[in-house]
């Protein structure tokens, strides 16, 4: 096998790649024609992930310096250690479950809803008038939403999971992939309440507007069914109170792809839909 | 001439409602301080929204640096620094921190971005600020932690609206010393709008005037001068008025004068012999007891010149569509 040493050159720190220099025995065996393609300059323009990794990161760290951020993952913490000291079995899983469906779905839209329509004429002029695209922009407030959202969510899962199995309260024949399905299901609902409100957030011009769309989704897939004995197997709430049949892998109302292709679309679609949005919309 | 910036045939109606911007030919030449002035509400925040992109234009081009300007040009938007009317940026930050997010935005290397901060923190006054959240400036102090944001990208171009407005006499003097400083580089084009005339006046070579969204004026500021109210001289005398005001009167090009204490102002009948009456009434002067104490012509006015071109575009702006249209 031929050996052969590539290096890449970086233009002046705007993250391109110039030159591919090629060399030992490769370079000699190449056809001139194959050669010049090669050594050639190639161009490729890696600034557009810098510059939504970079709004990512900033997105991410004023939302978890907000207030409200702070209050809800202080109250998640307290809530979980509560449940710890009066119930010691898998049941306590359901319960932080359902107080993450019940209340951590209004703490998302709620957050998410300001996000770009409290931003417009300020912040986001600034930001769009200079080296960031539009898509770029909405993605990281996505993308931002949802991983502080997920981090709070997993990170209190995880630590309840663990406390519960270092206690030994967790039942011996317990089937992991079970356990895995319902908090996805769970941090994908989660997620659809992000995107949902950031969506809403960029139709509207005022956030008051964002959060009460929100809020009546909210109403109509949760609420409504905390409320009533209406059985709707996409609501939460619904597939919530079959969570020991869904443990032991005994619930037959609903597949559950179902359940993951609805919760796992609607995201897309709400991202898709703010793209297109922030592409039709005037600062 | 090269032009930086050019519109053409610009319109922006908003909603089917309002036409903010009507029919805008823009030319702003390169390395010139472009003033781009007009009353309130008149498209200017509009008008400059669509050169950077932020509003899609209802009809009409804009060409930057000879390249259309589109939602997502972003490499044109690299050359192009904006300070926008009321600056607002995230609370918590240090304008050190927000400088060098910007500057990541950017690309703008690590080795390049710091000591770049370092200069701007020290040219726009922030040093004393550097670690104070931004929440806690004035008005005045966010507008320089914008001028610094804004040349962040060292840019080619630079936009601002309405710098001065909502600053204290301190916070306006230190705005308009940064900005005279930043025209005297000459690499760099700068567009302000503004509605306060004496801005215009200390910095701009250039002018726009935009009223209810149509470009009234486009050239020099003497040119605007020289367009407007040159058949107007004011002096400031001491001496003998009655005898002056009888000597005005022998002078066929006078049309009128006006005195008030100490203050003549003469209308001239025909501009074309501008010149000549000037060194008569000099003359008068010197051959007399008179001390001169000030003399102002009155194209040396911009906010009269200002007025009187939205006058006009008021009263002849009928008459122009109607002679259009036919």
């Amino acid at each position: 096998m031929d050996s052969y040493e590539a290096s890449l050159e970086r233009s002046n720190g705007d993250n391109s790649i110039n030159n591919i220099k090629l060399g030992g025995e490769m370079e000699d065996n190449l056809s001139p024609g194959l050669k010049e393609g090669i050594m050639g300059r190639i161009s490729i323009d890696f600034s557009f992930i810098t510059v939504y990794l970079t709004l990512t990161a900033h997105e991410v760290k004023i939302g978890m310096k907000s207030r409200l951020q702070m209050v809800w993952m202080y109250l998640c913490l307290f809530y979980g250690i509560l449940i710890l000291l009066s119930v010691r079995d898998i049941s306590a899983l359901a319960s932080l479950l359902t107080f993450f469906i019940n209340f951590g779905t209004i703490i998302a839209f709620s957050t998410a809803g300001s996000s770009i329509s409290g931003e417009i004429g300020g912040i986001a002029d600034t930001l769009l008038s200079k080296s960031v695209r539009r898509w770029q922009y909405v993605l990281a407030k996505h993308t931002a939403h949802v991983f502080i959202s997920l981090v709070t969510f997993l990170a209190l899962i995880g630590l309840e999971i663990g406390i519960l199995w270092m206690m030994k309260a967790l039942p011996e024949d317990l089937k992991v992939v079970q356990v895995v399905i319902i908090i996805s299901l769970n941090a994908l609902v989660l997620v659809a309440f992000n995107t949902l409100g950031i969506m809403l957030s960029s139709f509207f011009a005022k956030p008051v507007f964002a959060i009460l769309g929100s809020f009546l989704v909210w109403f109509v897939l949760i609420f409504l069914f905390i409320l009533t004995p209406m059985w709707f197997p996409y609501s939460p709430v619904v597939f919530n109170s079959y969570f020991a049949e869904i443990i032991a892998d005994t619930w037959g109302e609903q597949p559950y792809w179902h359940l993951f292709l609805f919760y796992g679309c609607c995201p897309i679609v709400f991202i898709l839909m703010s793209v297109i949005s922030m592409y039709i919309k005037d600062f | 001439m090269t032009t930086v910036i050019e519109t053409q045939a610009l319109t922006k109606i908003f909603g089917q409602k309002k036409i903010a911007v009507n029919d805008l030919y823009l030319s702003v030449p390169k390395n010139s301080i472009y003033g781009f002035l007009g009353p309130n509400g008149a498209g200017k925040t509009t008008t400059i929204k669509m050169l950077l992109g932020l509003i899609k234009p209802s009809a009409g081009t804009i060409k930057i640096f000879d390249q259309p300007m589109r939602m997502d040009s972003v490499a044109l938007r690299k050359r192009v620094g904006y300070l926008p009317t009321h600056p607002t940026y995230p609370d918590k930050m240090t304008p050190i921190k927000y400088l060098d997010f910007i500057g990541k935005i950017f690309g703008i290397p690590r080795e390049k971005r710091i000591p770049r901060i370092s200069e701007l923190v020290r040219s726009t006054d922030l040093l004393g600020l550097s670690s104070s959240e931004i929440r806690k400036f004035s008005t005045g102090e966010t507008t320089r932690l914008g001028i610094a944001t804004c040349l962040m990208n060292n840019p080619d171009l630079l936009m601002m609206d309405e710098p001065t407005t909502g600053l204290d006499p301190i916070g306006r003097a230190s705005a308009i010393s940064l900005i005279t400083e930043l025209g005297k580089d000459p690499s760099k084009t700068i567009f302000i709008s503004s509605h306060i005339l004496a801005d215009i006046e200390r910095f701009c070579t250039h002018v726009g005037i935009v009223s209810n969204g149509k470009l009234i004026f486009n050239g020099t500021i003497s040119e605007v001068k020289k367009l407007t109210n040159a058949n107007s001289i004011i002096l400031e005398l001491e001496g003998d008025m009655h005898m002056f005001t009888q000597f005005l009167q022998t002078m066929p090009n006078i049309l009128k004068h006006e005195t008030s204490p100490g203050i003549v102002r003469v209308y001239l009948r025909d501009i074309t012999y501008y010149k000549e009456t000037v060194l008569q009434l000099f003359q008068f002067i010197a051959d007399n007891p008179y001390q001169l104490i000030s003399f102002k012509s009155g194209s040396e006015n911009l906010e009269d010149a200002f007025l009187q071109l939205l006058e006009e575009e008021k009263s002849d702006g009928f008459l122009r569509g109607i002679a259009r249209a036919l």
